[in-house]
């Protein structure tokens, strides 16, 4: 057994000629960060120079620290307020997500479905038409010059006429409230038919499915009736959807199916297979969604489920290969990655309303049920459909806008989430890149706060941002940073393009009947 | 030869709050203090198999919890 030996002296610290950083280990190396999002990764002997106010003009290192705002001398305290002010632009802005449940109904019975669906013949599930304006009245009133409304279930397209009367009565609602809005699905494509797909385009409603890997992996995962193939269908619309887009002479890399997929046991034994499907479908972007403690999954775990430790390898081998690819020219980026690196090689903040501090919920989104309840988030309403009400922050019937987002229960997962105030986390090296989830603390530990670095999501996270870190820090050439910037560029879309375009032709080959969905597109959002 | 040996440099950690730890932790492992001019030397052997990954980490995170205390004048 070999010996360990630890030797702690007190460091030698100039703290006057400091200014503030948080720092932690990496390999070998040693990671400084600090509020803005800047970082370095220093040898331990230029880490000591640094405490120890031995970084004069004449060090190789002292120009960019100096830049960066590790150096207390001649800091440019304006500019980095400045710099922390367009990083935290969000907080000003009230919820920019809008999830309507317009079912819980769903024809798949997903082994996780976070979503607690309810069967096919329960249409009192479904949303009425009354409750649908009252929730686009509820959402609007929302401050955020930006909007997403995202539709979810249970499967929306089987309460389509809610989905479309949402989207018809929202646009003309903006003809007043002059927001960028936008719509997006997430469905599984299993009930979609011609009709309702060429109205999603026409109606620039993005589509965003659940695609868990090949048909071995994607069948296991997400069951559907007797004799169905939940795979064959996903792809034949995945696939129609995209080449309608082209037809339209819309630009594929804006407008296309975004697809997500869920970890679960499965899919880690076949994580090569899942990443080759995708780029074979010209899919851009993979999102390595683990499993969350919601619903199903809850009972499904100990078959589905695994640790922290066996994610990680699984998102580094994944990563890998899709690192790997790029260097072939494949564009494609991962989801999680793309996340962090806009914070860590970009001036702004993806506002993306689950890696955020303070967390999106009720802050950066609100969730709606069929039955006009409200809910601080997504996770917020699956609480719920499990018996949970702790997170609800009332009914479009009784509730104001301005009451919901001023709802204690918003306050206290805002106080649960800003890293700035919670132990450990807020002298994190990662702080700056991470975001704590209050309500998955609290499915774990009954805790909103929660011991957080005993959490899976601390490990994934943790895990992620030592990954990327370490790959920018070996990237002799360039060559890494440069594909990794590629992933944190974002583009609005036209609305407009390709929609003078003629109706298409229908193919008879398509597929009319479906199912259900669970997951959710929440995507980076620039403001 | 021991499991793990650390050292606490004596310009940070007392000598207090050094003995604290090996009476807290000696109930887990064999410890063994000696000190020479810069440093208290814990030599750690027989660890206790239920407690061998986090014990060391732990007598040193705990030692450090009692030197700020001891400076602050109030219990860790």
């Amino acid at each position: 057994m070999s010996q360990r030996s630890i030797t702690l002296r007190r460091p030698q610290v100039a703290s006057d000629e400091l200014a503030w950083f948080r720092f932690g280990r990496i390999g070998q190396r040693v990671v400084i960060t600090n509020d803005v999002g800047d970082w370095e990764l220093l040898d331990e002997p230029e880490f000591e120079d640094l405490l120890g106010g031995r970084i004069d003009e004449e060090h190789p290192r002292h120009a960019v620290l100096q830049a960066k705002g590790f150096i207390r001398n001649d800091l440019d305290v304006a500019g980095l307020a400045s710099r922390l002010r367009r990083k935290k632009r969000f907080l000003g802005q009230g919820p920019h997500l809008g999830i309507i449940i317009t079912t819980l109904r769903c024809n798949q019975n997903c082994r996780y479905c976070h979503a607690s669906r309810t069967e096919m013949d329960r249409v009192d599930t479904d949303m009425s038409l009354e409750t649908a304006k009252k929730v686009v009245d509820h959402i609007m009133q929302t401050p955020s010059p930006y909007l997403n409304i995202e539709f979810q279930g249970g499967e929306p397209t089987v309460a389509f006429e809610s989905l479309k009367f949402i989207v018809e009565y929202s646009r003309e609602k903006n003809r007043y409230e002059n927001k960028r809005l936008e719509h997006s699905l997430v469905t599984n494509m299993t009930t979609m038919t011609e009709e309702m797909a060429e109205w999603l385009v026409r109606n620039n409603v993005m589509v965003c499915t659940s695609l868990d890997g090949p048909a071995e992996v994607h069948n296991y995962n997400r069951t559907w009736q007797k004799g169905s193939n939940a795979y064959d269908s996903v792809i034949h619309w995945i696939e129609w959807f995209n080449n309608r887009y082209i037809e339209l002479g819309r630009d594929p890399r804006l407008w296309h199916v975004d697809a997500l997929m869920t970890t679960t046991r499965k899919t880690i034994d076949h994580w090569k297979e899942v990443i080759d499907l995708y780029v074979s479908l010209g899919i851009k972007n993979i999102h390595l969604r683990p499993l969350n403690p919601f619903g199903f999954a809850m009972s499904t775990w100990k078959r589905i489920g695994y640790s922290p430790e066996e994610y990680l390898e699984f998102y580094t081998n994944c990563l890998e290969y899709i690192l790997e690819l790029n260097r072939q020219g494949v564009e494609i980026s991962e989801g999680t990655a793309s996340v962090f690196l806009m914070k860590m090689l970009t001036p702004d903040d993806p506002n993306f309303v689950d890696i955020r501090s303070p967390v999106g919920s009720g802050t950066g989104q609100l969730a709606y049920m069929y039955d006009g309840s409200i809910h601080a988030s997504d996770e917020a309403r699956m609480i719920a459909a499990m018996g949970d009400d702790l997170f609800d922050l009332g009914h479009v019937d009784n509730t104001t806008f301005d009451e919901a987002v001023n709802h204690p229960t918003v306050k206290a997962i805002a106080v649960a989430s800003i890293l700035d105030s919670l132990p450990m986390c807020a002298d994190c090296w990662n702080a700056p890149f991470c975001g704590v989830r209050p309500l998955h603390n609290y499915m774990l530990q009954k805790d909103l706060f929660a011991q957080r670095a005993r959490t899976p999501k601390c490990a994934e996270h943790m895990g992620i941002a030592r990954f990327l870190l370490s790959k920018l820090d070996g990237d002799e050439d360039g060559s890494v940073e440069r594909i990794f910037r590629r992933w944190t560029i974002s583009r609005p879309r036209d609305p407009e393009e390709g929609l003078d375009a003629a109706p298409p032709v229908r193919d008879p080959s398509s597929v009319e009947s479906g199912g259900p969905t669970s997951g959710h597109s929440r995507l980076p959002v620039l403001e | 030869m021991a499991d793990a040996v650390v050292r606490f440099d004596r310009s940070l950690y007392a000598a207090d709050a050094v003995h604290a730890g090996v009476e807290a932790f000696g109930k887990f492992a064999r410890i063994a203090l000696s000190e020479d001019a810069d440093a208290f030397v814990l030599a750690v052997t027989e660890i206790d198999p239920r407690h061998e990954d986090v014990l060391v980490d732990e007598l040193a995170n705990y030692v450090l919890a009692e030197t700020a205390a001891s400076r602050s004048g109030g219990a860790a």
